[in-house]
């Protein structure tokens, strides 16, 4: 009998070792499925959302351009505006600059504004980067996207117009 | 001592029987995550196919010769003429006919062009689907007016619907 009692107590014993290593296994198999789920869980693609907006600022950068002004520039081109920046900068009332930037303030307000985009604009001389003569940003914080840049030609010296956009 | 001989035989058929078990499951468990990881890579591209597709119709109709403005018979790019525009709404509007004929370069999809200062809002072309997901995008265009041959800041928003 105390044989017998002996052999049901390691029975019992080898059951539940087997009932334990089964539910470690268990255990471990839904985490490494939920880890590996997780893992490879698809990020949103950025490479198509950056080729998008590039898009978008080049587009914007060469309608902005052709765009007739006002009556306040003698309905001329936005781009011989913007040129006119750089020299008398007198071919809109009261001044080229002013209005160059009222507009496409303007413009930005209806368009990138009303899309959730930030954006930093920038027209400045080649090599002055840094003191441009209009400076239109709407950003949180310094964007670090390929820009398209847009170069006029005027009187020996090149102007450069940039627009960066991302989406918020 | 067959007694036992049986006992030790019915616990190795136990013990093979959890080992099957837990197999299986596991089996189960691999093949339900490589299911829903397939599915989710089919939508994935199933989407960015889609995406695609919008861009692709909205270089169509930058391109379109039905609304392109011109110059001395030289087409301008990224630019639309008012009054063509207008008209091609309207062409497509009254000739059920022919609007066959644009469904098989727009497809379902809804075209719309208008201006940001003046009240000129243009729905080129509309085969749109009720309850169906949209892809839409919008880029700047020049509206010309061949009255007065000003060109105005335009947008050409396209939306495609897929069902």
């Amino acid at each position: 009998m105390g044989y017998t009692g002996k052999r049901n107590k390691k029975n019992k014993k080898s059951q539940m070792e087997v009932l334990g290593l089964v539910v470690i296994v268990l255990l471990i198999s839904v985490a490494l499925i939920f880890f590996i789920t997780v893992s490879l869980k698809a990020k949103p693609s950025t490479t198509k959302v950056t080729f998008e907006n590039k898009l978008l600022s080049t587009a914007m950068i060469n309608v902005i351009l052709g765009t007739t002004t006002s009556a306040a520039c003698g309905y001329g081109e936005m781009r011989t505006a913007i040129i006119d920046m750089f020299e008398e900068n007198n071919f809109c009332v009261p001044n080229s600059t002013s209005y160059v930037e009222e507009r496409i303030s303007e413009i930005f307000s209806k368009t990138l504004d009303e899309w959730q985009k930030d954006y930093v604009f920038l027209i400045y001389e080649e090599g002055r980067e840094y003191s441009p003569l209009i400076n239109i940003t709407k950003a949180e914080k310094p964007l670090n996207v390929e820009a398209s840049i847009y170069t006029l030609p005027s009187k020996g010296r090149n102007i450069m117009i940039r627009l960066d956009i991302v989406t918020r | 001592m067959s007694l036992l001989v049986l006992r030790k035989s019915q616990i190795k058929i136990g013990e093979n029987i959890a080992v099957l078990l837990v197999f299986f499951i596991l089996v189960g468990i691999g093949l339900i995550f490589y299911w829903s990881f397939f599915r989710e890579s089919a939508e994935r591209e199933s989407f960015e196919q889609f995406d695609i597709k919008t861009v692709e119709i909205q270089q169509k109709v930058f391109f379109l010769p039905e609304l392109q403005c011109s110059e001395n018979n030289i087409p301008r790019d990224g630019c639309v003429d008012k009054y063509k525009a207008q008209a091609l709404s309207e062409f497509i509007e009254n000739n059920p006919g022919e609007k066959v004929f644009y469904y098989n370069i727009f497809g379902f999809s809804s075209i719309r062009v208008y201006d940001i200062d003046y009240d000129y809002d243009v729905v080129v072309y509309n085969n749109s689907i009720e309850n169906a997901t949209t892809s839409m995008t919008k880029l700047p265009v020049l509206l010309y007016n061949p009255n007065n041959s000003t060109y105005d800041f335009g947008v050409m928003e396209v939306q495609v619907f897929k069902k």
